[in-house]
């Protein structure tokens, strides 16, 4: 079990993190906020690339930093901005991974080539990837990140840069691996983690905000969410959500306490409570 | 005797502590098994994990930046040499070359793996990575001392063995060890000027060796015990400064993040 007992983060005079406090079991959590928020302080600082200024972080019971390698033998990490050697194959890369990771040659190869087929790259596996598309080279990174077979999987923003087909494709992927260990998923796109992640985790002026279902997390706005035509001027009260082009034209998602005229009431979705959530924070303010 | 329904019975046993799970106890022995018995001996100097990593994967990603150094080392070469078959500025080129090929193998090498955005995921795996750091500086200083020799037995047979190649040797090695000493203590400030503090400095000192026209009179009046002496204490803070990297804590941005 991982646990984030009261974390804060300051860099300088600015707090990235204040008073977090997490339990992660086995499953998949999804670290959800606007860019800037603190998820890849915390992934950071999840993978010991950071330390906590104050609080702790502890793997069953004992502080991350001190079990040094022990907890870093647990870990898969895939970085945000993952780097790779276009002059390599994956089958080279990986084993270089498990080399890395402590593990001997005879117990890697094989897991190598399992991994390769379970991210699908197995036919290209002999081949530099300098000829890899962004979805191939994600592969890869979700490949390295699982060598080790790891209890912990932090994965930062994995799915930036890849298409809808490989989007849904990843997503079969965590789902997949979920089954006995703790996936930690930071991403900003909240339609990847909607349907595989069984706790949503989100970040709000630098604390947590909440920890729960993505159900729950929708509730908050049951009957609250509705469709009007695109024309329509919204009354005070009314916040938008999105847009949306209708069968009979572009329609516009809103929040709304009392029923609009002309409102369609619809399910509220985890983007909308994102938006809902975050409606406060400008573009490019940290939240 | 232990009856269950003598309410003192019940008493006693209703303020003992829980048991211990499984869990709970095998963490309790293992925590004092470490602490009672030695700790498990070092695989070599540097506690390198042979079986595991070997040597072979020390440069993966970083092959280029071998050849590259090679290649800049012999081009250091050629103006010594020409110095050797001239006889003039000799020894204030044996001390600055000397150290060329360390130099180019530790600024390629850095700078390559600081562009492949590799550095930060590599500091979450196992093996520690200022150990493989370590390791491929030792690995450099022994492939730059076997360059040194290399390269003082070419000059001194250029210059007809004009100098004596035992003093020569002394001079390589001192610079060698010098820079390569300096090199690794200055990183401990972890500041991005470090890493160019001192190729500045050898290049500032050999311009004003060049320039001085007393530098090789200058030189050739050390003895040659002198330059051992120096090269042996340079050695000794170089290898300190490889263990001292191999051996030190994890710091938030790794010993390659600047402040």
């Amino acid at each position: 079990m991982l646990s984030v007992e009261h974390v804060t983060k300051r860099f300088g005079t600015f707090t990235a993190l204040e008073d977090v406090s997490l339990t992660f079991e086995p499953g998949v959590y999804g670290l959800v906020a606007p860019n800037g928020a603190g998820k890849t302080t915390l992934i950071k600082m999840l993978a010991t690339l950071l330390f906590p200024t104050e609080g702790q972080i502890l793997w069953d019971g004992e502080d991350i930093v001190s079990l040094g390698e022990s907890y870093r033998a647990r870990l898969g990490y895939l970085p945000q901005e993952f780097g790779y050697y276009p002059a390599y194959t994956p089958r080279q890369f990986l084993r270089y991974v498990a080399a890395l990771q402590r593990i001997p040659r005879t117990v890697a190869d094989p897991r190598i080539d399992e991994l390769l087929e379970t991210v699908g790259i197995a036919e290209v596996a002999d081949k530099k990837m300098r000829q890899f598309s962004g979805g191939m080279l994600q592969r890869v990174g979700i490949a390295q990140a699982m060598v080790n077979d790891p209890e912990l999987l932090i994965l930062d923003e994995p799915t930036s840069g890849l298409d809808p087909r490989e989007r849904v494709r990843f997503r079969n992927l965590v789902h997949a691996l979920a089954a006995d260990r703790i996936v930690i998923l930071s991403t900003h796109i909240v339609s990847d983690v909607e349907t595989i992640a069984g706790q949503i985790v989100m970040f709000r002026d630098h604390r947590l905000h909440c920890c729960d279902s993505a159900s729950n997390i929708c509730a908050q706005l049951q009957d609250r969410v509705f469709e009007v035509p695109a024309n329509m001027a919204l009354a005070p009260g009314q916040l938008l959500l999105s847009e949306r082009e209708g069968a009979q034209g572009p329609v516009l998602r809103i929040a709304s306490d009392e029923p609009p005229a002309q409102g369609t009431p619809v399910a509220a979705c985890l983007e909308d409570a994102f938006l809902y959530i975050y409606r406060d924070v400008e573009e490019g303010e940290r939240p | 005797m232990n009856d269950q329904s003598d309410p003192l019975f019940l008493a006693i046993e209703g303020t003992r502590p829980s048991l211990p799970t499984d869990a709970e106890r095998e963490r309790s022995i293992a925590a004092v098994l470490d602490a009672a018995l030695p700790q498990r001996a070092r695989r070599g100097w540097l506690g390198w994990p042979l079986r595991e990593f070997p040597p072979s994967l020390l440069f993966f990603g970083v092959e280029d930046c071998l050849f590259l150094a090679m290649l800049f080392a012999g081009l250091c070469l050629a103006p010594a040499a020409l110095a050797a078959v001239q006889n003039t500025l000799l020894p204030a080129l044996l001390f600055l070359v000397s150290p060329a090929l360390y130099l180019a193998l530790h600024l390629l090498t850095t700078w390559k793996e600081s562009m492949s955005g590799m550095l930060e995921w590599k500091r979450t795996c196992r093996v520690p990575l200022q150990k493989v750091t370590a390791l491929r500086m030792f690995v450099f200083g022994g492939a730059s001392v076997v360059a040194c020799v290399a390269m003082s037995a070419v000059l001194w047979q250029l210059s007809n063995r004009a100098l004596p190649f035992a003093w020569m040797l002394g001079v390589s090695f001192s610079s060698l060890f010098l820079y390569a000493a300096l090199s690794l203590a200055v990183q401990r400030a972890r500041r991005r000027w470090a890493l160019f503090a001192v190729p500045t400095v050898w290049v500032v000192l050999g311009a004003v060796l060049l320039r001085w026209e007393g530098a090789a009179t200058f030189l050739l009046q050390v003895p040659t015990y002198v330059f051992l002496l120096v090269a042996f204490c340079a050695l000794l803070l170089f290898l300190g400064e490889v263990r001292r990297l191999a051996t030190s804590r994890p710091v938030e941005g790794g010993f390659h993040a600047v402040r």
